[in-house]
């Protein structure tokens, strides 16, 4: 816990992203570690904006560092602030408060990730141990800044556990793609040649057309391609279409930027079984930079829609855990039914076998 | 701040509206936009941001099921496309709120009501100006540009001659009320250690307090005495003491604005809730929701009792006491420009009443001994005595004052009801004031045992101004409240009577009105502050539909106003018949027994010739 950071993210809203944060600040506190704590998004509140149920609290201990939007630290004396921070959200400028006595927080931190890299910096200048990073809703992509990454899924996603087992599966394959360092990658498309390269101006493959060019302009550079570099967002058709479009031209090694922008479309399903095809057609399959998932939790509970309202409901706590579990190689925790402590042990236990402390 | 380009994004299967007004002002102020076609995936948008390269992108939705998930999607992508760090994400939509919006991931929400100035103010990067400074809002004077000149002759004659009458009839008079009022003011000068107003030497406090208590009734001496204060009342504690202070701190609230596109009528809302820390929140509130004026509602115990308390206290029912430093505290917890009125119109204590409104800064006070007598339980002689001494102070404070007619709601026909308005008009005219007519627009006894208002509301509601206009050029302000008998305890039906009422005066572009909350007449005990926001905001509604539009009555309308402009001339000619003005309160003039009224009894026998 040498300034690491830790996020939690979700599949969707109400996976259990808040009661997992809870988990890991209260054995953190026990721990004895100097915790800091920001979000992506806004956490905290009472009630669900979306459904209107309760919501689990984030209470945080005295000497916690919180990095919020100010109107959430404003008329509360249990947060002393430290430091303001350039980051701004759609409540405020973000700044970095301790806490001076057991107190519940409103996290509102920065949305992206260059705020988040800010405020990551400015808490572990503060003393923090290890930093917390709350998700919001299904969105991944600003957690390409953390060091390891708890993924939070369950039946708010669907309330199906069949599913959500193929879906952990899918996102916890996506995540373990190899590793390809390579300075040369930038921010647009880059197709590698035995002789030469070229670049591309696609600083992302989110449509067909796109990917149509890609192919073509990859088959014209001159010889088969040995390396295409993919940054961005990626979708399912379109790799599709790339994959049809390479039909043909040999093996290359398919390069994404980072497994969250494989996820960022919200649909690991069709991702994977997309890469399926690539990997089928011989084609490689690599990552620039990799992701150290430390495991994933399970959330049984589900807002039901009746009507215009939501009621409480549940999958099968037990049922649910089991299936995710026998379809993915990393822990799986249910935090209500097992407890915080078997958290925090899986993640460290996890932490340690991925060369992470 | 150099020219922006944003791209309009509406997430949305239709609606688009909103982007399309946003866009207008972004292009109206030379940025470059380009507004996409609605119902496109998130990753559409992102592949026509990729190639716009926008420096912001608005985003227009109205949540429905999955659709936060959507917009989460978007900025994800955005991120995933490094897009996120350069271009600035705002969303727009009637569910959106701050909170949801930073959930989402957008750096701005624009929920209902947020202007299209928002949304450039937000793409260039600076603060939104200011709504039309509302903190700072100018105090209108509602008598400006009148000039209190009878448009007929006779009723011009029979008026003044009336009036100079009561007016000096009055003045060979005086009562416990009138001397109370006299020492209550040079117990303020004294205190103050300021020169009487008559230039000599102020008396010591003590001596022109006993005086004072000495003319006051029993439960009030006892309080003077130390025996406690009279029932149902208790003094603020400290804290809420403090609490009243620090609901004049100053407060920054966007108000809205109730009138729309006419500048009449301003909306007078009513507190009086017994309890003046609660009656300031309450008065915040209505604020907020755009009134113009609040009027204090006293107990009417009170009104029979002789004698005033002093200090900060609280009543637990009904009725805010008037007390200086009640007034004072919850007269400072309102902004620059709230008009505020202080009632004295009726009981024993009215002259004192408008001595303390002036001293705690009151813009308006409210003054007719005709109803006071007939309708609320004074002596006649005893209220024409005290009410003249009121006009008098008033037009010497500078205090314009309402003539409320409510006897009206006691079953007096609008014609007679009116007669004794204009005479207590001319009265204040006669000594310097400025008084505003207060025609009621309600559903009278008298109109229901006529079927006046069978058809509609509206006919004999503006038969009354239209009448009052022939006859007198001053200001009216119908009220108080307007509606009044049309109100049930449905607050949708209460709320939407009171904005139809508002409708009729706007189109009648009277000076001002009063307006009950939703839930005033059949509250049952104290009124909620959402019943004030029902009325407030319904009453703006009203006006924003009919704008510069006006409601056209039938010509029954000008009919009854021809009746109505007999009725007051036969009732001057009697009055005129009389010895005096009191003597004929006493002989039902202006009200009688048979209309429903009675000369009240408080009071009875305190007259004396000075």
């Amino acid at each position: 816990m040498n300034g690491g950071c830790l996020g939690v993210a979700g599949t969707a809203k109400n996976t259990g992203k808040t009661t997992t944060l809870a988990a890991i600040l209260r054995e953190a506190a026990a721990a004895r570690a100097v915790v800091g704590v920001t979000s992506i998004g806004y956490d905290g509140e009472d009630l669900d904006h979306i459904t209107g149920l309760p919501k689990p609290r984030l209470l945080v201990t005295a000497g916690t560092l919180v990095a919020t939007a100010e109107p959430a630290l404003a008329g509360r004396p249990e947060f002393e602030l430290l430091e303001r921070t350039p980051v701004r959200t759609a409540l405020g400028r973000v700044s970095v408060a301790r806490v001076a006595r057991p107190a519940r927080a409103i996290l509102a931190g920065p949305a992206g990730a260059a705020g988040l890299g800010t405020v990551l910096d400015l808490l572990r200048r503060n003393g923090a141990d290890l930093v917390l990073v709350d998700g919001a809703f299904g969105r991944l992509a600003p957690m390409t800044a953390v060091d390891g990454l708890l993924i939070a899924t369950g039946a708010a996603r669907r309330p199906e556990a069949a599913f959500l087992a193929r879906e952990a599966a899918a996102i916890t394959r996506l995540c373990s793609l190899p590793e390809m360092p390579g300075k040369g990658r930038k921010h647009l498309v880059r197709v590698r040649g035995p002789a030469s390269s070229l670049t591309l101006p696609y600083p992302a493959l989110l449509d067909l057309g796109w990917a149509e060019e890609v192919a073509r302009r990859a088959r014209a550079a001159g010889g088969f391609p040995t390396e295409i570099y993919l940054p961005g967002p990626v979708g399912a058709a379109p790799l599709e279409r790339l994959g049809q479009g390479l039909s043909g031209v040999g093996s290359v090694m398919l390069v994404f930027s980072h497994p969250l922008h494989l996820l960022a479309g919200g649909d690991a399903l069709a991702v994977s079984f997309a890469l399926d095809g690539l990997e089928s057609a011989g084609h490689r399959l690599a990552v620039r930079q990799g992701l150290r998932l430390l495991g994933l939790t399970v959330n049984p509970y589900y807002p039901a829609r009746e009507g215009g309202t939501y009621r409480a409901a549940q999958l099968d706590a037990a049922e649910l855990l089991a299936s995710v579990r026998a379809a993915v190689d990393v822990p799986v925790t249910d935090v209500v039914l097992e407890g915080s402590r078997v958290l925090w042990d899986r993640i460290w236990g996890r932490a340690g076998e991925a060369g992470y402390s | 701040m150099g020219r922006r380009k944003v791209l309009l994004a509406p997430l949305d299967p239709v609606h688009d509206v909103g982007l399309k007004l946003v866009q207008r002002a972004l292009d109206a102020a030379g940025h470059s936009t380009l507004r996409l076609p609605p119902d496109l995936s998130a990753e559409e948008i992102v592949s026509r941001a990729i190639e716009y390269e926008p420096d912001t992108v608005l985003v227009g939705r109205t949540l429905g099921y999955n659709v936060p998930e959507v917009l989460a999607r978007l900025v994800d992508l955005m991120e995933a496309a490094g897009m996120r760090s350069r271009v600035r994400l705002g969303v727009g939509g009637m569910a959106i709120r701050p909170e949801l919006a930073a959930e989402l991931g957008y750096d701005r929400g624009f929920g209902p009501g947020a202007s299209s100035e928002e949304a450039l103010a937000f793409v260039e990067g600076r603060e939104p100006q200011p709504p039309a400074a509302p903190q700072a809002l100018e105090k209108p004077d509602l008598t400006a540009g009148y000039g209190y000149l009878a448009k007929d002759r006779e009723v011009a004659a029979s008026l003044e001659a009336i009036a100079a009458a009561a007016v000096a009839w009055g003045k060979a008079r005086t009562s416990p009320g009138v001397e109370r009022a006299r020492l209550r003011r040079r117990i303020l000068e004294a205190e103050a250690g300021a020169e009487r107003s008559d230039g000599r030497i102020s008396e010591p406090v003590d001596e022109l307090r006993a005086a004072y208590v000495r003319a006051c009734d029993p439960p009030i001496r006892a309080f003077y005495e130390g025996t406690g204060p009279p029932g149902k009342t208790r003094p603020l504690s400290a804290d809420e003491i403090a609490a009243l202070a620090a609901a004049a701190d100053p407060v920054s609230f966007e108000r809205r604005q109730v009138r729309h596109v006419r500048a009449r009528p301003r909306v007078f809302v009513q507190y009086g809730t017994g309890c003046p820390v609660m009656d300031s929140v309450h008065n915040r509130v209505a604020e907020a929701w755009g009134a113009d004026g609040l009027v204090h509602f006293d107990p009417s115990w009170a009104a029979r009792t002789e004698g005033l308390i002093e200090g900060h206290h609280s009543h637990e029912e009904d009725g805010t006491l008037l007390t200086l430093a009640n007034l004072r505290s919850i007269g400072r917890a309102r902004l620059s420009g709230t008009l505020w009125q202080v009632r004295a119109h009726r009981g024993l204590n009215t002259p004192e009443t408008v001595v303390l409104a002036a001293a705690a800064g009151a813009d308006l006070t409210k003054v007719n001994p005709v109803y006071g007598s007939l309708g609320a339980g004074t002596d006649p002689e005893r209220l024409v005595v005290d009410g003249g001494e009121c006009l008098s102070l008033a037009a010497a404070a500078g205090l314009p004052l309402d003539v409320v007619t409510n006897e009206e709601l006691c079953g007096v026909p609008a014609g007679k009801a009116f007669a004794g308005m204009l005479i207590i008009a001319a009265m204040a005219v006669h000594q310097g004031g400025r008084p505003i007519l207060q025609p009621l627009f309600c559903l009278s006894p008298d109109v229901m045992v006529t079927g006046r208002m069978e058809d509609n509301f509206v006919d004999y509601n503006m038969a009354k101004v239209i009448a009052l206009r022939q006859l007198y050029d001053a200001p009216i302000w119908p009220g108080a409240p307007i509606g009044f008998l049309t109100h049930t305890e449905d607050r949708v039906q209460s709320a939407t009577s009171t904005a139809l009422h508002a409708a009729i005066a706007a189109s009648l572009e009277v000076d001002a009105i009063t307006i009950a909350s939703a839930d005033e007449a059949y509250s049952g005990g104290s009124i909620a502050a959402a019943s004030r926001v029902d009325t407030l905001l319904a009453t703006a509604e009203a006006f924003r539909f009919f704008g510069s539009a006006r409601v056209a009555p039938t010509p029954r309308a000008e009919e009854w106003a021809g009746e109505l402009v007999a009725q007051i001339k036969d009732t001057l000619r009697q009055v005129l018949e009389r010895p005096s003005l009191v003597d004929a309160l006493y002989a039902g003039v202006l009200g009688s027994p048979a209309d429903g009224v009675y000369p009240g009894r408080a009071g009875r026998g305190t007259v004396r010739l000075r």
